[in-house]
């Protein structure tokens, strides 16, 4: 019990399980806005269509759950009836009877299932955010290294020594894994949970699941909680055996070879539970996986039997059976091999291999400057280089689902590249010339549907007029809003003297405003550099080492130079990466730009006295966001130099910069002050 | 003309506590030994000296300039190692010779060549390329001795170079440290008293942050003669004894046992020792209680 109090209620552990709920929520929050806010423009792109898709989806989900959802039912229970007759009459396959059987009998179950509408959105946010499944592992793997570091040193064998510091004590560090394991989900998913419940509204747990169209396939009869819940315990069971597995590897493979055979089973099985269909006959190897009962929804939007010898049997039972197998079986690994055997120590064996590669690194990146010197302790002894690699990473799966919608229409398209740039009396005419024939031919459709009425037409012929002048007047109004556009950028060039081209406004807007979008951007950024630089100071303090290179030639200012050049060159590194990939994307997504129209162009710069381009401008804003970048580095680099080791400077700095962050982000509004996301996005409108 | 590292009147204080009063001496090539017993101020004089805090009043002069006015120019002249063991555990021993010697502002040739010739001096070329992290607490010590010693500084301060490292490793350094001296200053602190007596040219004593003596090892050993002496007896007796001299240190012989003491002068059944004196009897006699040296 003393072991599970000191493993678990320890401040350092507590905090650190706050940090990374923090970061889930900030990092969640934005996926929902993001989300919100694609959907936001994508309805108000389909409204310039006359489609109304939020009427359409309420629509939609009414039909499915009175029409589609028994259709269904019906479905399942029919194909065995067909499947019956059709074997009395062909060869019959005895897995598919089999299967089919089971089928039934387990939606058999949903009789009578009542179904009710309700807020979704949540729920599936949940369900489809799979960032947080990853985050979950942080907690016990880093008690998991903990307990191994603490083996290799003397406070180990002085445990081992001891009467119950062999099984009694693995065995409460195997309870202390799960319990970690319960309280990352708990506060990781739990956190999620209770952000949409805030955000979209209650989903009212009571529902049966499948009242969401999602999970319409879902063979079991839960409500919304019991899913929520059910698919919770198969998260910490994941976590759990994941954790002693790795353990038990790094335990007696100690480290390279420990780290390739857990690195060697966790990407093989991420890459068999991705990459293997349900319907694949080798989909045992897709469910019975830790990364299907991590993912755990899988299980309650898809129905699966597995084929073991001709004779079915349902996926989430397999899963079942197959992790609570893992867990005993790691359980007593545990016990046997890190409790009751000789601890082994096997690293000595990859010594050479490590001598040889440090043999090569002197010798071919001798470093011989200090900037290179700093350089190394920055990027490869504090890990730099491979923060970095995961922030570029992060960076590109942040853009990968995110559509951005301008809300826009064919004609609106048309007529932009046909007219966009600057403004000559010649396109003026043009337009003018456009709006007038528009409406002559408004004129003309009119009398034919008075002509049509007073000959008394066939209904479909008035009809048919009757869609020609809505179109047009549509149209007509269309032109007409954008020649007033033209009409006012002409005027403002002539009042001003300030030169300005007539573009797509919405576009640019996107550009320019602080979205969802950019804001998780920005989120990825502040963590990069918490991480990168938390160290930069704390480092040396931790190591003892301030003493020592103060008392060196170029160990005071030099070294902080060499150190300000590092910080500059990632950080802008990290800046211009992240934001010049979302300049990409939108690029890749909007299809504009005129990045040589005048900055003037766009009503929100009309305020710039002097001439600029919205080029100028983009760079301005970037090199904004490397000065505030720089700042932020600057309270880091403060943080980390009264920081005894880097760990406490990155909770202090994660407490300071993001905590804030991620509150205003979640909807606390008191803390927009200290909103240094905010800050960093150097939006020009919110 | 040999150089010269003059301290005079430094002190330094911390809030009320004088941790260094009025301390002058001047040292010249060759070893120093430091000698005082923990928070007697060796660590404050030896920070002071590589301008790593501001000293309240005082100055250290080399060759007659301020250290402090000579900023990067006296750090090119110092080596340094400091009482922790402040390595960086993920660097390879090399990489962090390297690393000093590019803090040094020493030439890229001079770091290669230097780099090879200290790890053979301090024995670790076996060991050049293995992580600090992974090394004892004497590969360690031996690698900052190393890094002190690269860029052939003309003084050298070493507090407490010599801890953790085994007889054999102690020795070996030892001389090295002599040789070294030959030609630059060295200040040397540590509670090994034996390391000093061996290659020690004067010796410093700190009690309570002021010097109480800097004189050759000769002179004080002559000088603690008449004020060493031993008790003999059985352990009992020995043991009462030792109750009424608590410094006292016991020690085996063949025909009993003994109480050594540091009293000046002896109580009179005392027996004066005058053969065998050591440095450490010295220490006893001085470093603790408030006698004067003389």
């Amino acid at each position: 019990m003393a072991e599970l109090q000191r493993l678990l209620i320890s401040p350092k552990r507590l905090i650190l399980l706050l940090m990374i709920a923090v970061v889930n929520l900030a990092m969640f929050s934005g996926f929902c806005r993001t989300k919100r806010e694609e959907d936001i423009a994508y309805y108000n792109s389909m409204r310039m269509w006359g489609v109304n898709t939020q009427l359409d989806e309420h629509k939609n989900t009414e039909k499915y759950l009175k029409e589609d959802y028994p259709a269904y039912l019906d479905y399942v229970q029919n194909q065995s009836q067909t499947q019956s007759i059709l074997s009395s009459l062909t060869e019959k396959s005895a897995y598919v009877d089999r299967n089919l059987n089971l089928t039934v009998q387990t939606y058999n179950k949903l009789d009578g299932i009542k179904l009710r509408n309700g807020e979704n959105r949540g729920i599936n946010a949940v369900k489809d955010y799979a960032i947080t499944d990853y985050l979950l592992l942080i907690a016990p793997l880093l008690l998991v290294l903990e307990m191994l570091a603490e083996a290799d040193t003397a406070v180990g064998d002085l445990t081992r020594s001891t009467k119950r510091g062999r099984v009694s004590l693995c065995a409460w560090r195997i309870l202390a894994v799960v319990l970690i394991s319960a309280a990352s989900v708990l506060l990781l998913y739990g956190g999620n949970i209770l952000f949409t419940c805030q955000y979209y509204g209650n989903p009212d747990f009571f529902r049966a699941i499948q009242s969401i169209p999602e999970f319409q396939v879902c063979a079991l009869r839960l409500n919304i909680g019991q899913y929520l819940l059910a698919a919770g315990c198969m998260k910490i069971l994941a976590l759990s055996v994941i954790s002693l597995l790795i353990w038990i590897a790094l335990a007696r493979f100690h480290p390279i070879p420990g780290w390739s055979i857990s690195a060697g089973w966790l990407g093989t099985a991420f890459l068999l539970y991705h990459f293997i269909v349900p319907t694949s006959g080798i989909n045992h190897l897709k469910f019975l996986n830790v990364f299907a009962a991590l993912d755990a929804d899988i299980f309650f939007t898809q129905y699966c039997n597995l084929n073991w010898f001709s004779y079915p049997s349902n996926f989430l039972l397999n899963m079942l059976l197959f992790c609570i197998l893992l867990f005993c079986v790691g359980s007593a690994l545990c016990l046997w091999l890190i409790g009751a055997a000789y601890p082994k120590k096997l690293g000595q064996r990859m010594e050479a291999a490590k001598v040889s590669v440090a043999k090569f690194m002197t010798r071919h990146l001798p470093v011989h400057s200090l900037f290179c010197a700093e350089g190394w302790k920055l990027s490869i002894a504090q890990k730099g280089l491979l923060l970095l690699l995961i922030t570029g990473l992060l960076g590109f799966s942040l853009w990968r689902d995110i559509h951005i919608y301008v809300p826009t229409n064919d004609i609106t398209n048309q007529f932009y590249s046909q007219f966009s740039g600057e403004i000559t009396e010649e396109k003026l005419k043009r337009v003018a010339y456009i709006v007038n024939g528009k409406t002559k031919s408004l004129k003309s459709s009119r009398i034919a549907l008075a002509k049509a009425y007073l000959n008394e037409a066939e209904e479909r012929d008035i009809a048919t007029i009757q869609g020609n002048i809505t179109k047009t007047q549509q149209d007509l109004q269309l032109y007409r809003k954008l020649l007033d556009a033209m009409l006012s950028i002409a005027r403002y060039s002539r009042e001003s003297g300030n030169e300005a081209w007539f573009i797509q406004q919405e576009s640019y807007m996107i550009l320019f405003q602080e979205s969802a979008a950019v804001r998780r951007c920005c989120m990825v950024l502040l963590l990069y550099l918490i991480f990168a630089f938390s160290g930069i100071n704390a480092y040396d303090n931790h190591h003892d080492t301030r003493l020592l290179l103060r008392s060196t030639k170029k160990g005071r200012s030099g070294m902080y130079i060499a150190k300000a050049f590092w910080i500059l060159l990632l950080s802008a590194m990290a800046v211009t990466g992240l934001h010049g990939v979302y300049l990409i994307h939108l690029i890749k997504d909007v299809g504009f730009l005129s990045l040589d129209a005048p900055a003037q162009s766009l009503e929100m710069f009309r305020w710039i006295p002097f001439h600029s381009t919205i080029r100028t401008v983009i760079v301005f804003q970037f090199i904004l966001r490397e000065l505030v970048a720089l700042f932020l580095v600057g309270i880091i680099c403060i943080i980390s130099r009264f920081s005894r080791t880097p760990q406490k400077a990155l909770l202090v700095s994660m407490v300071i910069l993001l905590l804030p962050s991620a509150l205003a982000e979640s909807g606390v509004t008191q803390l927009n002050r200290l909103d240094f996301v905010h800050y960093l996005t150097c939006c020009l409108r919110s | 003309m040999a150089n010269k590292l003059e301290i005079r009147n430094l002190s330094k204080q911390y809030g009320d506590f004088w941790s260094l009063s009025d301390v002058s001496f001047t040292l010249e090539p060759g070893v120093t030994g430091l000698l005082g017993a923990n928070g007697a101020g060796k660590s404050t004089l030896m920070k002071l000296m590589t301008d790593h805090m501001p000293r309240t009043k005082g100055e250290i002069l080399w060759n007659g300039k301020d250290i402090c006015k000579m900023g990067r120019k006296w750090r090119e002249l110092v080596g340094y190692t400091p009482q922790l063991q402040g390595v960086y555990d993920d660097f390879t021993a090399k990489r962090f010779l390297y690393y000093m010697g590019v803090l040094k502002g020493m030439k890229k040739k001079d770091i290669r060549e230097e780099t090879d010739v200290m790890l053979e001096a301090v024995n670790l070329t076996h060991a050049a390329h293995k992580k600090i992290g992974t090394f004892s607490g004497g590969m360690r010590q031996r690698v900052l001795l190393a890094s002190s010693m690269l860029g052939k500084p003309q003084v050298l301060i070493l507090d407490e170079p010599t801890a953790g490292l085994d007889p054999e490793e102690r020795i070996r350094i030892r001389n090295d440290i002599a040789e070294l001296a030959r030609d630059r200053i060295v200040l040397l602190a540590t509670h090994v008293v034996s390391d000093i007596a061996c290659i020690a040219k004067n010796v410093l004593l700190i009690r309570g942050g002021k010097v109480i003596a800097f004189d050759t090892p000769q002179n004080m050993l002559a000088n603690a003669e008449g004020k060493i002496g031993e008790f003999s007896g059985t352990y009992g007796e020995i043991r009462i004894l030792q109750e009424k001299y608590p410094n006292g240190e016991i020690a085996q012989r063949r025909d009993g046992f003994v109480l050594r003491i540091a009293e000046d002068p002896l109580p009179d059944n005392c027996m004066p020792i005058f053969d065998n004196l050591t440095l450490e009897d010295v220490c006893h006699l001085y470093l603790k209680g408030e006698r004067q040296y003389g």
